[in-house]
């Protein structure tokens, strides 16, 4: 029996506001617990709660940027449920009339592309951290609460694990690219719940399907669906039912386990807040909005391709991320060569970044460090081998160029004559070597460009060092 | 069972409420007759009647930071700055 999959994702997006959805506490994480809160996130009674203006503008926006419709007029709902992280008993989010609907946006897969669907997006509070420690008690930290959140719930339209990733990947890449979320995955600023259920190949039914909570990572999603599908699968081979529940993902064991049943799903007994008014706007405030939207990724592509002559897996790489495309054009504008440029980027940069663990925006190395860096490699005042030391040394310290090499006497070595003494040794002791090269075995032409490059410590330039070293074997 | 009775019951389980047997009739007469005013309304003729929504957008709070500086001082339940319950995991 062939199966395939098919998987919906609910996005929740934390907005990159200055202050939370319903108060004015400041939206920030803080290490020190219940600091940001306030009678209304607290959950205080009489407290009143009041709409952000800017968290509006930005579900617009994200509504604008993945193809929805923007509702003119959309309602806040209570979602009842008791839990010791929700201090109201109810999370104040949108039911039946949410901001946005009926949207799409495009993601690739293996050079194809493919539409995905998105039933919705509504505005809701985050809520508390529960921090369980001990045997009988939890602690409870509201500064969470009240945060900010867009939810996003795809249609079931996902086929594969990968898939999955990649439009999560989508969504992140345009959140931040519009600047609706720091983007910060650590600190829990985009995390999703993913609704998993097989079927036969070529069925178009919708099976019974489970949901894994919160997966924060592209990583964690991806391995979470790939192992969920196999169990599904094999249940369904042996004869046992899937069960309609919600799971948890072990990113540590790579499994996903239980966590409650069907019988224990809730009844969310939503009704309209009666403490907000309907949110609503005018189509004027929509097209002000959709004409100040930022430049998308896909755009930005094309135009890199265009305008920098790059290839289309640069540029797809460049971007992904607006800090790295961004960062590019800064040091393109600055006179470096746009190839160079990206080579550097998505080269030793990007390595850097991926070992140390640290962001692009967190690194020390300015676009105009790297510029002057490749200046240096240009102007022959170093090699190429050389500037990558150089490099690995600015984005540890995050001094310049010149003054590492300076500082470590790395500059190139263009003497001729002190090339050629050097190379004139290394031909007279290595008469065997010699022999074989005026034989015809060019490759031991690299064996004497090692030898100079070792007794230079690298510094030689490899352009006089070749040309100096043909001359004399030539002899 | 008599299908206002089993909604009770259904409401008061989701409500966290316990109620006794000599309150259920009570209560079924009290739900029936907040079901029969709503029956009332949705027999209202609104069809022509326009809903006026005008941009609410400047009643809405600006995205300014205050601090509330609260004290937690009237819990009797803190541990650390965190409020402490029993352990609920789910």
């Amino acid at each position: 029996m062939q199966y395939e999959s098919v998987i919906g994702l609910e996005i929740h997006v934390q907005l990159a506001t200055n202050s939370k959805m319903f108060c004015r506490c400041v939206n920030k994480y803080n290490k020190q617990p219940n600091v940001n809160v306030c009678p209304v996130c607290l959950g205080l009674p009489g407290a009143l709660p009041r709409t952000n203006r800017k968290a509006v503008e930005f579900a617009t926006i994200m509504g604008l940027v993945t193809n929805c419709q923007i509702k003119p007029r959309s309602i806040f709902a209570r979602k009842n449920y008791f839990y010791p992280d929700l201090p109201k008993s109810y999370q104040i989010s949108q039911f039946e009339d949410p901001i946005c609907q009926q949207g799409w946006v495009d993601i690739d897969i293996a050079g194809n592309t493919k539409k995905i669907g998105i039933t919705r997006i509504h505005m809701e509070e985050d809520a508390g951290k529960l921090i369980h420690e001990g045997f009988d008690q939890s602690y409870v930290d509201l500064n969470r609460a009240g945060v900010p959140l867009i939810e996003i719930v795809s249609e079931p339209d996902l086929r594969t694990p990968e898939e999955a990733k990649a439009y999560m990947e989508k969504i992140y890449t345009l959140a931040t690219y519009v600047g609706v979320c720091k983007g910060d995955m650590e600190e829990g600023n985009l995390r999703c719940d993913a609704n998993i259920s097989v079927r036969n190949l070529g069925e178009n039914v919708l099976n019974t399907r489970t949901e894994i909570k919160n997966l924060n990572s592209f990583k964690f999603v991806q391995q979470a669906i790939e192992y969920e599908i196999a169990r599904q699968i094999d249940s369904l081979a042996d004869g046992v039912p899937i069960v309609q529940e919600t799971r948890l993902f072990d990113s540590a064991a790579k499994k996903t386990f239980s966590m409650r049943k069907k019988e224990d799903a809730h009844d969310y007994r939503y009704f309209p807040c009666p403490d907000l008014p309907a949110v609503v706007f005018s189509e004027s405030y929509v097209d002000e909005i959709r004409k100040n939207l930022p430049e998308l990724p896909t755009v930005k592509k094309e135009r890199f391709i265009t305008e920098y002559e790059l290839g289309d897996y640069d540029a797809n790489l460049l971007t992904a991320q607006k800090v790295m495309a961004d960062y590019f054009e800064k040091m393109v504008k600055l006179g470096a060569n746009a190839k160079k440029s990206a080579n550097w980027l998505l080269g030793d940069f990007s390595k850097l970044i991926n070992e140390t663990d640290i962001t692009l925006k967190d690194s020390k190395v300015e676009p105009s460090q790297l510029v002057e860096l490749i200046s240096l490699v240009d102007g022959e005042q170093i090699s190429g081998k050389i500037a990558k030391q150089v490099f690995a040394d600015m984005f540890k310290t995050g001094m310049n160029a010149k003054k590492i090499v300076a500082q470590k006497g790395l500059a190139q070595i263009s003497d001729v004559s002190q090339i050629e003494s050097m190379a004139s040794e290394l031909v007279k002791k290595h008469t065997n070597e010699v022999e074989q090269y005026r034989a015809g075995r060019d490759r031991v032409l690299g064996f004497f460009v090692g030898q100079v490059m070792a007794q230079t410590k690298g510094k030689a330039n490899p352009k006089v060092v070749n040309e100096i070293l043909l001359k004399l074997l030539k002899k | 069972m008599d299908k206002d009775l089993a909604q009770v019951r259904r409401i008061a389980n989701l409500a966290r409420i316990k109620i006794e047997k000599h309150q259920e009739q009570d209560l079924v007469k009290k739900f029936s007759a907040i079901k029969n005013y709503f029956d009332e309304l949705s027999k209202l003729d609104i069809k022509d009647e326009e809903i006026k929504d005008e941009s609410n957008l400047v009643t809405l709070h600006e995205d300014v930071v205050c601090d509330s500086k609260i004290s937690l001082s009237f819990s009797d339940y803190l541990s650390n700055n965190m409020f402490v319950v029993p352990k609920v995991i789910e």
